[in-house]
């Protein structure tokens, strides 16, 4: 005899909840991966660093998927997941594998930019996000890559909107500091072919 | 500085970061991957706080040591001390008071450890794998990573093989028999045959040696302490020397220099929070153990058990036999770090002839560990108001060779 | 600091060459013999070698002034100066990316949230500091002349420990100096001998502003980083392309191309002017990947290369002397000034320090 929906067995709704969660959830994961992962390889600075974080962030997500899922807020949550995720292995100051001159930033090296307009002030500009300290350079990815505000720049990393403008108005004075070349607006427009 | 100014530069680094990002383009995570992943921190979260004792493999090794020091002469079985006040509880379920009597338990959950039995590696949700070292396995490390250390022997030689995270083994190296890890099992330590340590780090493409080798005739390892060898840690070393005086070391990347800081005769253990347990007395007919933390804290010392190892939080401490004897332990304690009398007792006796090799911390109030009684072998949970309760049930065995072996150290302390 | 001997002519040289024609480019490139000439000289005669960074014996410290800071922080900390003798002076509270000693003293340009800041410490303690219109420190190679670029495109440098200060003729479109050529001062003297002369990049041109009064344009090379006592330059030779890398070179004063490389950036002459520094990469607290010291007709001395990581880190190369370069290190838990010699020989310049902060606590000087 076959069991009617309401004689299922508590082991087959069980069964059955799980297959839903996991189905939404495979949703989710397919549909956001691929703007985390690009999050945290400007986090980190290498491939399998971020993909190890973005590993670690979903699965973090994926234990609290039922507390959350319906909560509508699902993007901040996981941003902050990973951004705390990548602070906390720093600060727990356990070394992941180091790595030999990854492979893409060789690539990098040996390859020159598609773009051949930026002349390498951004080659420049990158190395130079990367000599940042760990906070001021998650700020710069938050502002600057995913363009979230302040406020919202704040809600991530658990800090203030003043520190947030701080950590962003040093960041920039740094950058620049670090790369004279960069373009200074006030010579650009009359800049002369001569 | 302008806003105009910020604005072009804004402008860039937008630009800049976005095709820097790119560069993962190509990647992607399946959702089985995701779950692995979530399933491994499940069960670091559930085994929170566990900190295994990690007290030498070999059951052989800590009362060879102490037997050369009390002339081997056997004392009989302490089965007149009376039971210390326990706070078992008065389920009859339980076996009496103070008797380390494992022959009838309740049976609870299994371990919140992994551990081998019978050659095969037994994981925390229930499922079980084939072991895939070149060598027999004696015991073995989780690192925080997931990365696995094994210590395997083949005849008298012992060995070290790393297993990645990925599966893969790192080629066996040639050590002595030993194997200990840090509170947060970022470090393992072992010591090559000519008494150097050496440590491997989560992570680590490969271990390296610590500090200078250890002079001695007798090496074991003590504690681990630190939680990154490449900015801080140390490895305790206890020694003997040909005279059989007793003199721990610490072992640090500056070098290696006697321990004489707490006059102890070995390091046993040292918490995460710096309190240190270890031998201060040895007699012919026993021994006295003390802990002893800095400042203020004023410790204690008690002659009637050997202290062996700290709770992962650092409040308890696992007790066993102020006097070994070759066989295994015949009693297992459990004392508080403010000292006084032990939270419960339990000894085998004529009747209920139990002993252990060696007992883990599984969480911050049980420990686990494979016992034998009547020619059977089970996994015994005992917590600290003293009850009992099998993790595993009872197999057949003989006593000279336990089907169980405990991962050292446990699951990684915190997540 | 002891000055090189005046060498005077070549400025004198480009001084003359550009009064005889006007709008003459001085540093036009040559036409190599053959493509492959130059770029052949390049090409390592062995493959580099991986820096050796473990268990470094400890040297004496280093030989030129460098700051150290026991808190640093992001834009701040407790600097303060190391000079070759010993002695210390307590810096601003600042963190300088650009410096370099003067007098008793140093002279340094901070990022501020205002803007680049301008910093004199004399040897006394007492702070000189102004907000300036850009980026970008430049440094002459026997130490005596600081030059920046301030407003209206105008050079400033400082001489003399700080006791003379001068602007120089405008240059339009600059962007930052990148060097400053000249010995001792840059009071114009005898047309034979004194002056000096300031390179500055702009966007797609260089252009040199002399204490004679001449601002010209030279090129065709972008970007300059360096000038030796000798008037030779390391400049940009080419860009990069879809199919190249950027290509950097040494030009004499007369204009010829000595050599060029596609490999490196070539950041900066030795102090004797003899050796190149080439890096990969042009910012000088990245950490370094692969680098080289290049001979003065391109041959590679010895390259190494260095493999960056969460706690390693090698940037702030600098030249100690012509056989030395001091870089600053992370490894093993522990931050440290190394001294890597032309010779291969590594070693750490004084003891280093074990601390756990991602923020350096060592600056080394432009020279």
């Amino acid at each position: 005899m076959d069991p009617t929906p309401e004689h299922q067995t508590g082991t087959t709704a069980v069964a059955d909840r799980r297959q839903t969660r996991d189905a939404d959830f495979a949703a989710y994961l397919a549909a956001r991966q691929p703007s985390l992962l690009r999050t945290a390889y400007l986090l980190t600075g290498n491939r399998h660093d971020a993909e190890d974080l973005v590993q670690n962030a979903f699965a973090k997500l994926y234990l609290s998927w039922d507390k959350v899922r319906n909560q509508g807020s699902i993007d901040g949550y996981v941003r902050r997941i990973l951004v705390n995720e990548h602070n906390s292995l720093w600060r727990r100051a356990w070394k992941k594998r180091e790595h030999i001159a990854d492979d893409e930033t060789l690539h990098r090296l040996d390859r020159p930019h598609h773009d051949a307009q930026h002349d390498g002030v951004d080659a420049a500009l990158w190395d130079v996000v990367q000599t940042l300290p760990r906070k001021a350079r998650a700020v710069v990815v938050l502002r600057y890559y995913e363009e979230m505000s302040e406020a919202e720049t704040a809600a991530v990393l658990g800090i203030s909107v003043g520190t947030v403008k701080s950590q962003t108005s040093r960041a920039l004075a740094t950058l620049r500091d670090r790369t004279p070349q960069t373009l200074n607006p006030r010579s650009r427009e009359e800049d002369d072919l001569s | 500085m302008n806003e105009h100014e910020n604005d072009e530069l804004a402008t860039r680094l937008t630009r800049t970061l976005t095709d820097q990002a790119d560069v993962m383009a190509g990647s992607s995570l399946a959702l089985a991957t995701v779950q692995g992943r979530a399933r491994r921190i499940r069960r670091r979260r559930a085994a929170t706080a566990v900190v295994a004792a990690a007290a030498a493999v070999a059951v052989v090794v800590p009362t060879v040591a102490l037997a050369s020091h009390t002339g081997g002469r056997p004392e009989p079985a302490p089965a007149t001390q009376t039971p210390s006040r326990t706070l078992t509880t008065t389920d009859p379920a339980q076996p009496k008071a103070g008797v380390l009597d494992v022959s009838d338990l309740p049976t609870g959950a299994p371990p919140a450890l992994e551990y081998l039995r019978s050659g095969r590696l037994h994981f925390i949700d229930g499922g079980s794998g084939t072991v895939n070292t070149q060598h027999t396995p004696v015991a073995f490390l989780d690192m925080y990573d997931g990365s696995r250390v094994w210590q395997t022997s083949q005849g008298s030689a012992s060995y070290i093989e790393i297993q990645d995270t990925d599966g893969t083994f790192h080629e066996p190296v040639r050590t002595s028999l030993g194997l200990r890890t840090n509170p947060g099992h970022t470090i393992a330590a072992w010591l090559t045959t000519s008494g150097q340590v050496v440590v491997w780090e989560a992570g680590a493409t490969d271990p390296r040696p610590l500090g200078d080798p250890v002079p001695g005739s007798e090496l074991t390892l003590g504690a681990v302490s630190g939680n990154d060898c490449s900015l801080a840690c140390t490895v305790y070393v206890n020694t003997a020397d040909a005279q059989g005086n007793l003199q721990p070391w610490e072992v640090t990347d500056s070098g290696s220099q006697p321990a004489r800081d707490g006059s102890y005769l070995t390091v046993a253990d040292v918490a995460s929070n710096g309190l240190t347990i270890g031998l201060d007395k040895i007699s012919d007919s026993g021994s006295c153990s003390k802990l002893l933390g800095g400042g203020e804290f004023q410790g204690f010392s008690t002659c009637r058990n050997t202290l062996v190892s700290f709770s992962p939080d650092g409040r308890l401490v696992l007790a066993d036999p102020a006097y070994h004897d070759g066989i295994g332990n015949g009693e297992i304690a459990m004392y508080r770090t403010d000292g006084g009398d032990p939270l419960f007792q339990r000894h085998s006796t004529e009747s209920a002839q139990s002993f252990y090799p060696e007992a883990r911390w599984e969480d911050a109030t049980h420990v686990l560990a494979p016992v034998f009684q009547d020619g059977q072998w089970s996994i015994v949970r005992i917590g600290s108001d003293g009850s009992m309760e099998y993790a595993v049930a009872p197999v057949p065995g003989t006593d000279a060779n336990s089907p169980f072996v405990l991962a050292t150290g446990g699951t990684a302390y915190g997540d | 600091m002891k000055p090189h001997r005046s060498r005077s002519l070549p400025v004198a040289a480009l001084a003359l060459a550009l009064l005889a024609a006007p709008g003459t480019t001085a540093y036009a490139v040559e036409r190599p013999h053959t493509h492959d000439e130059y770029v052949a000289r390049t090409a390592d005669a062995t493959a580099p070698g991986p820096l050796p960074v473990s268990g470094l014996p400890v040297g004496d410290p280093p030989k030129i002034a460098f700051a150290f800071a026991s808190k640093p922080e992001f834009g701040g900390g407790n600097w303060r100066l190391h000079r070759p003798d010993g002695s210390t002076l307590r810096l601003t509270r600042l963190t300088w990316s650009t410096w370099a000693p003067m007098g008793d003293g140093a002279i340094g340009m901070a990022g501020t949230e205002a803007g680049p800041e301008l910093q004199r410490v004399t040897g006394t303690g007492r702070v000189h500091t102004r907000i300036v219109a850009h980026f970008g420190l430049a440094v002459s190679p026997d130490h005596e002349i600081v030059g920046w670029l301030g407003d209206h495109g105008a050079p400033h440098v400082v001489e003399g420990g700080g006791a003379r200060h001068l602007t120089l003729p405008p240059v339009p479109h600059g962007r930052t100096v990148a060097t400053i050529q000249g010995t001792a001062t840059c009071e114009a003297q005898t047309p034979e001998g004194g002056g000096c002369t300031v390179f500055v990049n702009g966007a797609r041109r260089v252009r040199v502003s002399t204490s004679h009064g001449i601002v010209d344009t030279i090129g065709p090379m972008p970007e300059v980083s360096d000038v030796n006592q000798h008037g030779r330059v390391t400049g940009l030779v080419s860009r990069r392309t879809p199919d190249s890398r950027a290509c950097w070179g040494v030009l004499r004063a007369g204009g010829h191309r000595v050599f060029r490389t596609c490999d490196y950036y070539l950041a900066s002459f030795s102090p004797a002017g003899r050796r190149v520094l080439a890096e990969r990469s042009q910012v000088r607290w990245a950490s370094v990947r692969r680098f080289a010291v290049l001979a003065r007709d391109g041959r590679v001395v010895r390259s190494w290369t260095f493999d960056p990581g969460a706690r390693r880190s090698l940037s702030q190369l600098t030249w100690e002397d012509d056989r030395h370069l001091l870089g600053v290190l992370r490894a093993h838990g522990r931050w440290g000034l190394v001294r890597i010699g032309t010779d291969g020989t590594v070693e750490y310049a004084g003891d280093p320090v074990a601390t756990t902060d991602e923020l350096t606590p060592y600056s080394l000087p432009l020279r």
